[in-house]
């Protein structure tokens, strides 16, 4: 409780500074603009590097895979200090949340020692096959087959909704290793070189106008054993859990924190409507916060929160759609900042109650924990 | 969390287990309480109190809310708090914030509303507006008690004293604080009883069955269950927080009344979806005077708003963020 008084406590203040020093200097170089969503949108590989240089990726690895081995405690400190910075993160974002932690959970050594130093290194850049043109929310729907032939598998299928798929080096891949009558059965995952041939990368252009989706083919795409993740067949338990992870993170409630401070240093004062609708603002994410912790502590304790997780995903959601609501009741003809900054994360929000998990699905995951026998 | 959390939530269960749910205001349930030493628990043992700390007593108050009781026992552990500081306590205390008082004829007459579980006082604390602590001897002349209840039943009487005389308490902690703890025991109760009204309602929408199966079993019902899982794990959370910076920075310090007042902002909303979603679940069966349901969902209706000016008001600490700008949401408001 008193975390500011332990050591952990104050390497995570510490972790803290360092961050803000290296966003505050790149942002007063003019090599970032802050903005809305940049954990997903904001691609700079050469932002990632340097903070892998600093030792901010992948810190709570063990050391020999290039990790620092510190707390999830720590690992927050660092991710709400890039996110309210609305610092350039996507390139090494998804490695770093959950292929890591899945491979490290569920890898051979030899894949960990493979894989990991170059994800905290930020030389490999991660991209997500799971969702599928019929596999949305019912992710255990995937089509993808890898069929085991000589030294591995063999990849047909197609995926969608890949966020990044056309700058990654890899991409973690959920596929069906064994027709089943029991859809969660029988798949499997896989890490996969980009450069593999057979894989084929076509753009879809979001509703901003920008280029993040994709679509990937994979048409007879040779995946080497060693690249298996995990168990055959145990895939549906080794995503959930990883989708655990992806969940509870502080990205889910501040992807639009850019667009908050500057509709905070922006609003009129003395106004009683603003300052009653600010305050509940700080109220939501004073807990949202306080939410985030906890799921580090818990996972700091080896447990698995996912009411906690999906609770502060479906919370922090909100939040990040609140906060564009309010800016974009506070924009005046004097602020055009406000104004573009308040578009681009309209344009950004329809994503957030859909990716990782949609608003309804999450309640219905907390139900199903909740009511079980 | 306090050391002694699960044997208190226990002690409180077995206390609350043995009357049944309509009479958990009743005298006899306050009679139970003193008894077992809960009634001044965070008050200094060297005082007359029971010892622990306001922690302990955090963890009482939301025991008991999660049982639908609702006796002084916060009132009188914090009135006697107060009071430590300048006399030795003992039980049947109430306190009064004169934030909210109305002064009369020339400031002789003052009325102050809606005190708690006054008529079974012996003593109250007040505090008047310009916050100077006294004791006021419920017998001394001048003293005027209104009875009211709330909601729930519970005693809410109006204090009138005219000209009544009360020694100053010279060594009371600032009004300020006594407020924010008293708003952080009342968020407490709320959440307590969020909890306990959560548990009926998942209970009742897994046995009850219609179309052929349980109510939990159709996902429009499943969701508003979940929907007031997330409500208690959030009030939870802002509960946790605010205890945190009492610990880390002390109950005089302005982040820790920055975040009761957001504890009391979520406070509200848990206890309005609760209350919302469990009768919308109950259905018919919510709405009887036998059903336990109302004992909850009265307190919900109730609770919230009786915490004094401060907490739950968005507007102070949206003032608070708009003066201190980003760096103190980030670093002071919020963390």
């Amino acid at each position: 409780m008193t975390a500011t008084t332990t050591p952990a406590g104050s390497d995570a203040l510490d972790l803290r500074h360092r961050v803000r020093e290296l966003t505050n200097r790149w942002r007063t170089e003019g090599r970032y603009t802050p903005r809305s969503d940049n954990w997903m949108r904001g691609f700079d590989p050469d932002f990632s590097r340097e903070l892998a240089a600093q030792g901010l990726i992948g810190i709570t690895w063990p050391q020999e895979y290039g990790g620092r081995g510190l707390s999830q405690a720590a690992r927050l400190a660092v991710n709400e200090e890039l996110l309210r910075a609305g610092a350039p993160v996507a390139a090494h974002w998804i490695g770093d949340r959950q292929i890591g932690p899945a491979v490290l959970r569920h890898g051979t050594s030899e894949l960990k020692k493979e894989i990991l130093p170059g994800i905290a290194a930020a030389q490999y850049v991660f991209c997500l096959g799971m969702s599928e043109p019929e596999a949305g929310s019912d992710l255990a729907a995937v089509r993808t087959t890898a069929a085991s032939v000589e030294g591995g598998w063999l990849v047909n299928g197609r995926k969608v909704w890949t966020t990044g798929a056309h700058k990654a080096t890899h991409t973690y891949l959920l596929a069906r290793t064994e027709r089943t009558d029991r859809k969660h059965e029988g798949l499997s995952e896989f890490i996969v070189d980009m450069a593999t041939p057979g894989i084929e990368v076509t753009p879809i252009v979001d509703l901003a106008g920008e280029h993040h989706f994709n679509e990937m083919t994979f048409s007879d795409v040779f995946v080497p054993g060693r690249r298996l993740l995990g168990t055959p067949g145990n895939a549906w338990r080794q995503v959930t859990e990883q989708l655990s992870f992806e969940r509870g993170g502080p990205e889910r409630f501040l992807s639009t924190y850019p667009l908050f401070a500057l509709a905070l240093e922006a609003a009129p004062k003395g106004e009683a409507d603003v300052e009653r609708e600010i305050g509940r603002l700080v109220a939501d994410l004073a807990t949202l916060r306080r939410l985030a912790r906890n799921v580090a502590a818990s996972l700091d304790d080896g447990a698995a929160p996912i009411v906690d997780a999906a609770t502060l995903k479906y919370l922090g959601n909100a939040f990040e759609n609140d906060v564009v609501d309010f800016a974009g009741r506070i924009c005046t003809p004097e602020r055009p900042d406000l104004h573009a900054a308040w578009a681009q994360a309209l344009l950004a929000s329809p994503g957030f109650t859909i990716r990782g998990g949609a608003a309804d699905v999450l309640l219905s995951i907390i139900a199903k924990q909740e009511t079980r026998p | 969390m306090s050391e002694h959390a699960e044997e208190l939530r226990a002690l409180v269960a077995d206390i609350a287990g043995a009357i049944p749910v309509a009479e958990r205001s009743s005298d006899a349930m306050w009679q139970k309480l003193v008894d077992a030493g809960l009634s001044l628990v965070g008050v200094d043992e060297a005082r007359g109190g029971s010892g622990g700390t306001y922690e302990d007593l955090l963890i009482v108050v939301c025991a008991l809310g999660e049982q639908a009781a609702g006796a002084p026992l916060a009132e009188n552990a914090l009135a006697s708090w107060v009071l430590a500081g300048d006399r030795t306590v003992g039980d049947q205390l109430a306190i009064a914030f004169g934030v909210d008082a109305v002064y009369e004829d020339e400031m002789s007459v003052v009325r102050i509303p809606q005190v708690p579980w006054l008529r079974q006082a012996r003593g109250v604390v007040v505090y008047d507006r310009t916050g100077t602590a006294s004791y006021v001897d419920v017998e001394a002349p001048g003293v005027e008690i209104h009875e009211g209840v709330n909601l729930a039943g519970e005693p809410r009487d109006d204090l009138i004293l005219r000209g009544t005389a009360a020694p100053g308490l010279a060594n009371a902690p600032d009004m300020a604080e006594a407020q924010a703890r008293f708003a952080l025991l009342r968020a407490a109760a709320v959440a307590g009883a969020a909890t306990g009204v959560y548990a009926l309602t998942r209970g009742y929408v897994m046995q009850r069955e219609q179309f052929g199966k349980p109510l939990a079993r159709i996902p429009a019902v499943a969701a508003a269950l979940a929907a007031m899982r997330v409500a208690t794990v959030r009030l939870d959370a802002s509960i946790e927080r605010a205890v945190g910076h009492l610990a880390r920075s002390g109950g005089t310090s302005p982040t820790f009344r920055a975040a009761v007042v957001a504890a009391g902002i979520t406070t509200a909303d848990t206890a309005a979806v609760c209350a919302r979603h469990a009768h919308q679940l109950h259905g018919a069966m919510g709405v009887t005077a036998e059903y336990p349901l109302h004992h909850y969902t009265k307190r919900l209706w109730s609770w919230p708003g009786e915490v004094g000016p401060e907490a739950g008001s968005a507007r102070y600490l949206g003032k608070l963020a708009l003066a201190g700008g980003e760096a103190a949401v980030w670093d002071e408001l919020t963390c």
